[in-house]
């Protein structure tokens, strides 16, 4: 009803402005993968890509550790979250790379699974991908990662594997699975903050108040 | 503000430091986060392709509004449609280099949808309301160039008239440069009626200098002064303007009454040179103190000067 009728009156204004064809042609041609414009301000190869994402990272205050693998982060969350002074207690998805590792190797630390809480003090993520040009950490939702992981505890924590570190937004998403899209997509790049106060920057507005990446060199 | 609002916390709490504001902010806002059923967000951008909202924030606050609550409703109006993800990503990099100077924004979310089989969280209901709110008007119009605003506020961040008036005084939810060329254009009832904030302006081109999608501003803030010279005027406000150019066109007369009307206000302004009051000026007035002329109109002056400097 309102739908056809607002669509009907806005073809009718684009019908005055250029053939429908046309019109659509240029849609189609822009929805082919192939026409697309490449916008790459981050290009990097290599090496030079890690380099540049851990650089991002430390510019936006991101706590970084580079880790030999996954078998190390349960000793690592551990002893990090001791060293910030902060509470021992870790929230984590169903993800199965993360119920295989050995938990038992950190006794004080305590792991929940399953969504965040209020009271959650610190939530773990695995990044699908992660962007070299900003520093930006890439996480899909799934049963097995749920998004309040990264919104309600005061601190976040995120694994990277280092191979799936790229330049560009673009080629993250075309690490991700084939479609249908994740239900959330978060593009996570620094902290929580606002300034809307003064103009001064202040950490922690909603969402947590560190955040700390851990970056996995598996062969 | 605080204070009177969060009666329910210590009277004497320290408030002294935006650290300390945003952190009592957090923990009020945080129970009605996690007790809110419906939760509404807007989007920056709608992707056709995929049928994702993108929602920009650095506090993560959409985040929590679209995560927590039993139903999600985006509320966005048409022209925020773009194609492709690849178009969205284009965008993204511009607004927030644009909007904060940021590389990017902390929290760029693409949701898609509600709680899928599984999700051990999100929203059980979703839903996107489509909004025309003027804009296929607006593509019909002369100032369509408008729509491709990605509300950077770029614009009025280099406006030096936002810059000394603020955004209130632009009585709209776009405020600056780009305000002054939406707000008439998106009230369509009353089509003349926010023109008058294109006056608010020196022309000096930076807030088109700095418009990354390459909005030609200044030109459309002319277009709306010619439309506000010849849109049709009340009787008193034709009366006025008739009687104005009477006046500015003989100059003996205008001098002796800007002179009278000088020394009437600065004796009204009294010792403290300011006035409280002006007729047809109260809502201004309301927050405001007119400073009230010295008593000599300029040109009085400008002879009181000449004679000192021949001395």
């Amino acid at each position: 009803m309102s739908r056809e009728a607002i669509l009907r009156r806005l073809g009718g204004v684009l019908d005055k402005r250029g053939a429908r064809a046309a019109r659509f042609a240029r849609v189609a041609g822009r929805l082919d993968a192939t026409g697309r414009t490449k916008l790459r301000p981050g290009d990097r190869e290599g090496a030079a890509v890690l380099g540049r994402f851990v650089d991002r990272l430390r510019a936006l205050e991101v706590e970084v550790s580079e880790l030999p693998g996954r078998g190390a982060l349960p000793a690592a969350i551990s002893s990090y979250l001791g060293a910030a002074g902060l509470p021992k207690r870790l929230r984590r998805g169903t993800d199965a790379r993360l119920d295989a590792l050995a938990w038992g190797e950190a006794p004080t630390l305590r792991v929940d699974v399953g969504a965040a809480r209020g009271e959650d003090s610190t939530g773990l993520s695995w990044a699908s991908a992660a962007v070299a040009e900003t520093g930006t950490l890439v996480v899909a939702s799934a049963p097995a990662s749920p998004t309040t992981l990264a919104f309600l505890p005061d601190t976040h924590l995120v694994v990277v594997d280092a191979a799936n570190v790229v330049a560009t937004y673009e080629e993250a998403l075309a690490l991700l699975a084939a479609p249908p899209m994740p239900r959330v997509l978060n593009f996570i790049t620094g902290a929580s903050r606002t300034a809307d106060i003064g103009g001064r920057v202040v950490m922690g507005a909603h969402g947590p108040r560190r955040l700390t990446v851990f970056l996995l060199n598996e062969p | 503000m605080f204070r009177r609002k969060h009666s329910e916390l210590h009277v004497d709490r320290d408030l002294s430091t935006p650290a300390a504001i945003v952190a009592e902010a957090r923990g009020v806002l945080r129970e009605k986060f996690l007790g809110a059923q419906v939760g509404i967000t807007g989007a920056n951008f709608l992707v056709a392709e995929t049928g994702s909202a993108i929602v920009v924030t650095n506090e993560g606050n959409a985040d929590l509004t679209m995560t927590l609550p039993d139903v999600h409703i985006v509320l966005a109006t048409i022209d925020k449609v773009v194609p492709t993800l690849d178009d969205a990503f284009a965008l993204l990099r511009l607004l927030a280099r644009s909007a904060t100077g940021q590389p990017f924004t902390a929290y760029t979310t693409l949701v898609t949808g509600a709680q899928r089989r599984g999700d051990a969280d999100g929203p059980r209901h979703s839903h996107i309301v489509l909004l025309d709110a003027g804009r296929t008007e607006l593509l019909n119009s002369d100032m369509r160039d408008v729509l491709r605003c990605i509300r950077c506020g770029a614009c009025m961040n280099h406006c030096p008239v936002y810059c000394s008036i603020g955004g209130h005084a632009y009585a709209s939810v776009y405020p600056g440069p780009i305000g002054a060329v939406l707000t008439p254009a998106l009230a369509v009832a009353e089509p003349y009626g926010a023109t008058h904030l294109a006056e608010a302006s020196t022309f000096c081109g930076r807030c088109e200098e700095v418009c990354p999608v390459r909005i030609p501003l200044v030109s459309l803030l002319r277009q709306w002064r010619e439309k506000a010279i010849t849109a049709p005027r009340a009787w008193y406000s034709r009366a006025l303007l008739r009687s104005w150019a009477q006046l500015a066109s003989r100059p003996r007369a205008y001098r002796a009454l800007a002179s009278i009307v000088a020394r009437a206000l600065a004796h009204v302004g009294g010792r403290k040179r300011y006035l409280r009051y002006f007729p047809a000026l109260s809502p201004w007035m309301k927050y405001r103190d007119l400073p009230a002329p010295s008593g000599r109109t300029f040109l009085q002056e400008f002879e009181r000067r000449k004679q000192g400097w021949r001395r």
